[in-house]
């Protein structure tokens, strides 16, 4: 980590419980913060760390899960990168998928937000906010890819660095 | 008043209730996580209820030394200040959030529950 390397990365291949996903999203903001001058932004990584490995430790169907958090400095702007990469069953795959469908027909992360926690009130299982929260409050563009049974999400922040 | 609010403590997250006059004060400590959830809305629901029951009209609520919060424990919040929100005017109470400037997500969580519940909540 540090000045050493132009792109410094961290990434652990694990079984996430409660207690490992606060163990590890209070290890990256200790790491990112220094690593960016930005308690801020290393706070936005963090709270992207903890909601991707909660929804791992919910939906993986092994229970694994590989997280990836990603400084890229080379060009700018310099972005981090949070992703998640796991095996996903195909009703979650469907959940997902009506997820961010309904993410690119708002207009905004906040509108999303919103909408999202009126609807959380109607749930009986889940609170639907996860990535909305990522979205909104970490202003972190997201994404998703398939490889097989395999989930991969990206969390993406522009930073200053 | 004594509203008979017990203090909350599963591991690693806990909640202490005060009450003074028409007022409650609700102090967070810890971890908010998958852990916290259900005694979390089920604590939420209690003060709810007493608050009705008591005639309260505000509820403050001390996150200076909240951790963090995930998003099914944030819901319970949700649900809360909807219950508030959905009252009859009259009968709302107040609940008033002190957040730590320095947990950063403080200021982004509350702030999206203050556009939620703008009637009801205030956030210093």
């Amino acid at each position: 980590m540090g000045s050493l390397v132009e792109n410094p990365y961290l990434e652990i291949c694990f079984r996430p419980t409660v207690a490992t996903i606060n163990e590890a999203r209070r290890m990256v903001a200790a790491l990112y913060g220094p690593l960016l001058g930005d308690p801020d932004a290393a706070g936005r990584i963090a709270l992207a760390t903890h909601e991707l490995l909660e929804n791992a430790l919910k939906y993986s169907i092994d229970g694994s899960t590989v997280i990836r958090v990603e400084l890229s400095k080379g060009k700018l702007p310099t972005t981090v990168r949070v992703e998640t990469r796991n095996g996903i069953s195909p009703e979650r795959k469907q959940g997902l998928e009506e997820i961010f469908a309904e993410m690119h027909r708002a207009e905004n992360a906040d509108d999303y937000y919103q909408f999202a926690m009126k609807r959380t009130r109607t749930l009986r299982h889940g609170s639907g906010l996860g990535l909305a929260r990522i979205w909104a409050e970490g202003e972190m563009h997201l994404t998703r890819s398939y490889a097989s049974d395999e989930v991969r999400i990206t969390a993406t922040a522009e930073v200053k660095a | 008043m004594n509203l008979d609010l017990p203090m909350l403590s599963p591991p690693g997250f806990a909640i202490v209730a005060e009450s003074a006059g028409d007022a409650i004060t609700l102090v967070f400590r810890g971890n908010a996580d998958m852990a916290s959830i259900e005694p979390l809305d089920e604590y939420l629901r209690t003060v709810h209820e007493k608050a009705l029951g008591h005639a309260i009209k505000s509820v403050r609520v001390d996150f200076k030394a909240l951790e963090f919060m995930n998003s099914s424990c944030f819901k319970a919040f949700v649900e809360w200040l909807g219950n508030v929100q959905d009252l009859p005017a009259k009968a709302r109470y107040m609940v008033a959030f002190e957040s730590n400037r320095d947990m950063h997500w403080q200021r982004r969580s509350l702030n999206a529950l203050r556009c939620f519940a703008m009637d009801v909540v205030t956030v210093d």
